[in-house]
């Protein structure tokens, strides 16, 4: 799954640690999900997209079928 | 505002911070040593007294073995509400973790009858438990450094 996480993340000048306090996650999730290790679940997927207030395919879009 | 790629480079101490989730994770999982510990001293106590071969009256005896017991009931409860609560990359990390202690033991436990069928001593409990313990923290340490 590829996503889009960091773009907007800089598009806002947001540390990772200020979306991790937002998301109310660590800041060791947000970095695992930018780097693409690690895909979220639907709740998160769903916060993640209303604190950049986007649809969540506007977030994450599928790759090549790979998954963390 | 520093984005991450321009903060300066952590300290391990900081790298582990990182990887133990929230404040609240932070805090359960404090709670959930504090039961541990608290069972290590009671455990101990209970084993030294116990083996020092003392005339104890049976209540004081029953204490000494359920004091223990129930401690170790308590940490599963505590450890059971963290996991429960923890941020969800360290549910996954904490599950690896006990995926690799339980697989250890599943291991160590078959290895070792055959072992014993070949003439080895006996197997102790402590042993195993100290394969289990150790290999859950391995695999807690394994997933922590593969999301870092």
């Amino acid at each position: 799954m590829k996503n889009s996480l960091r773009v907007l993340r800089a598009e806002r000048e947001w540390s990772q640690a200020t979306l991790a306090e937002q998301l109310q996650v660590s800041r060791q999730t947000v970095n695992a999900i930018e780097t693409g290790k690690y895909d979220p679940g639907l709740p998160l997927a769903f916060r993640i997209a209303s604190v950049f207030a986007c649809r969540i395919e506007d977030v994450f879009n599928p790759d090549d079928g790979k998954n963390s | 505002m520093m984005t991450n790629d321009e903060l300066p480079r952590r300290s391990l101490r900081e790298l582990i911070q990182d990887c133990s989730g929230t404040l609240q994770d932070k805090r359960n999982s404090r709670r959930f040593t504090v039961w541990c510990l608290a069972w290590a001293v009671a455990y101990v106590g209970a084993h030294w007294t116990l083996k020092a071969d003392m005339q104890l009256a049976t209540a004081l005896v029953w204490l000494l073995v359920s004091t223990p017991i129930l401690l170790m009931i308590g940490a599963v409860f505590s450890y059971m509400h963290f996991l429960r609560n923890a941020d969800e990359l360290l549910q996954k990390i904490q599950m690896q973790g006990l995926a690799m202690g339980f697989g250890a033991a599943v291991v160590f436990v078959t290895g070792y009858q055959l072992l014993e069928a070949a003439g080895a001593s006996e197997m102790q409990t402590d042993h195993l438990i100290i394969v289990m313990v150790f290999s859950w923290i391995a695999g807690q340490l394994h997933g922590s450094w593969r999301y870092r």
